[in-house]
């Protein structure tokens, strides 16, 4: 045998959240198969499939096609093993044989229609999570438990919030399902307009979550952003979700997410967007924000996405840092912040401020923003205020700010950049 | 090292049946050990091999035969690899690396007695 050069850790990479991709892609084509009102059951069968995938992979390898794999033990275990039999669901004979056509159907479909379905199983269930009906957060809950396969863990991580809260949350969503008894099939595009706003967010807040990653210890969580890019084209593939405003939300994704790649070195540490290498940007995310962000522009409606996606564009089109039109981002988050205020905008926005009128004119920016206290716990504002109290020459104020900012950052890449500063501070260079 | 001088050994895995639910990407990243550690196994020609077991089961007991899993055992036997080792410490070692005892699940080894000289 020739040698293998692959680690241990390299080799559990090939799969990479290979596990949360088919979670999504099969709860969401057992839930259109059964029925909306039953995602419950969907989530269980692919839960006890997944859970043998986990037990049975270290000793056959990774299946070549994990979906049909997954698919056919969901089959062959059905309701009478596992978790259902424990919940006792398995008992009713009417419902497992209606189960099983279901999963037969399901597991009999091949490929390229499978695919074909799964694509549409999944635009449904996009809908279906984000039902009117529901409060904003529960759907962005759903949407990420039902096609991203996210745990109520990693929910409330995202959200901060607690994960009884979520799985609260995704009972209740789950039993508003239920009650509604919605059809498989989508309503006309007519009534699912009003909805689009709701689905929209959910790319929007997962793409969020991945560019800060609030939880782990990988800084960027580039899944997250590539996944709710995902979910993003397929909404606009959608005639109901081929509007201006997803096109804004699509370019602002790819402009961000072109910048990942020189976010940090090789060895992990965050890089200022001043010590980026700019050609470690991806162009092609760059081509593509540069497609949609014209494609945002055929109405005359301009959403939050569209700011976002032009101040993005800005950065991202931008041949240098020195060359980086300020002046129109502050344009830009000036209209955001009438549009959509919020403690964080005002923060952006006052960096912005110091970027065009100096670090004093930012410095008051930042105190003129208003519900500060919203702002006191999070250790960004005081990072920014650090640097613009060092860039102003105030080194003990600065000092101060760099400290608190350390005192509430939790991730370590991030705690090492406020580290780098504050030493930049007191070496007083 | 020469492997002739080391013998078979059985590691039986037995998992709790009242497992925490996990999220997929945990799912994931517990696989990703148990790959990480049969590959370390392997690569050191210390694996021979390994299989996982199903939950479903039938215990035959004089003419009574019943079918598992049940619902009151605490532990189901989920798994089970051979490996290479020198004596039953060096077997212990190595079924320390077994990943799954940090989420409940138990090792317990044997000396395997070769059927044939």
């Amino acid at each position: 045998m020739a040698a293998e050069r692959a680690s241990p850790e390299a080799v559990a990479r090939v799969v990479d959240h290979l596990f949360r991709r088919e979670a999504g892609r099969l709860v969401a084509i057992l839930g259109r198969r059964f029925g909306w009102e039953h995602l419950a059951v969907a989530e269980d069968v692919v839960q006890d499939a997944l859970l043998e995938a986990m037990r049975t992979w270290p000793f056959t390898g990774v299946p070549h096609n994990p979906t049909a794999w997954i698919l056919q033990v969901a089959r062959r275990r059905g309701l009478n093993q596992g978790r259902h039999r424990r919940m006792g669901q398995g008992k009713s004979p009417a419902l497992a044989a209606w189960m099983e056509d279901c999963l037969a159907g399901a597991a009999d479909a091949f490929p390229p229609r499978f695919e074909e379905e799964i694509r549409d199983s999944q635009l449904r269930a996009m809908f279906a999570c984000c039902h009117p009906g529901l409060p904003g957060e529960a759907q962005v809950a759903l949407t990420l438990k039902v096609l991203c396969g996210f745990g109520e863990r990693e929910i409330a991580a995202a959200f901060l919030d607690s994960e009884a809260a979520v799985i609260k949350r995704l009972v209740r969503a789950r039993q508003f399902l239920r009650e509604q008894r919605l059809p498989a099939e989508l309503p006309e595009a007519a009534r699912l307009a009003p909805r689009l706003e709701a689905v929209q967010q959910a790319p929007y807040l997962l793409f969020n979550e991945g560019y800060k990653a609030s939880q782990g210890d990988s800084l960027l969580r580039e899944d997250l952003c590539v996944d709710a890019i995902r979910l993003g084209e397929l909404l606009v593939s959608h005639r109901v979700g081929d509007r201006p405003s997803t096109h804004a939300l699509l370019a602002l994704m790819y402009f961000n997410a072109a910048r990942l790649p020189a976010r940090q070195d090789a060895a992990g540490a965050i890089l200022r967007l001043s010590e980026q290498e700019r050609g470690r940007w991806d162009q092609e995310r760059i081509r593509h924000g540069a497609a949609h962000l014209a494609a945002s522009g055929r109405g005359g409606e301009i959403t939050r996405f569209h700011l976002e996606a032009g101040i993005s564009a800005s950065h991202a089109l931008a041949p240098s840092e020195a060359a980086t039109d300020w002046s129109r981002i502050l344009g830009l988050y000036d209209q955001l912040l009438e549009l959509a205020p919020s403690p964080v905008v005002a923060l952006n926005r006052a960096v912005a401020v110091a970027k065009c009128r100096g670090p004093r004119a930012g410095l008051d920016a930042l105190a003129d923003i208003p519900n500060q206290a919203a702002l006191g716990q999070y250790h960004l504002f005081h990072a920014v205020a650090g640097e613009l109290q060092a860039q102003a020459g105030d080194r003990p104020r600065a000092e101060e700010s760099l400290r608190r900012a350390l005192a509430l950052a939790v991730l370590a890449p991030e705690r090492a950049l406020l580290e780098r500063s504050l030493a930049e501070v007191l070496e007083g260079a | 090292m020469s492997t002739d001088q080391k013998s078979p050994f059985l590691l039986l895995f037995r998992e709790s049946s009242d497992a925490p639910d996990r999220t997929p990407e945990e799912m994931q990243h517990i696989m990703g050990q148990w790959m990480a550690w049969i590959k370390r196994l392997r690569d050191e020609g210390q694996y021979v091999s390994g299989n996982r077991l199903e939950d479903a089961q039938k215990i035959l007991r004089g003419k009574t035969i019943m079918d598992g899993p049940f619902a009151e055992t605490k532990e189901v036997v989920s798994g089970l690899i051979v490996v290479l080792a020198g004596d039953l410490a060096h077997a212990t070692m190595l079924a320390q690396g077994c990943p799954g005892l940090a989420y409940g699940n138990s090792v317990e080894v044997r000396p395997v007695i070769p059927s044939t000289a």
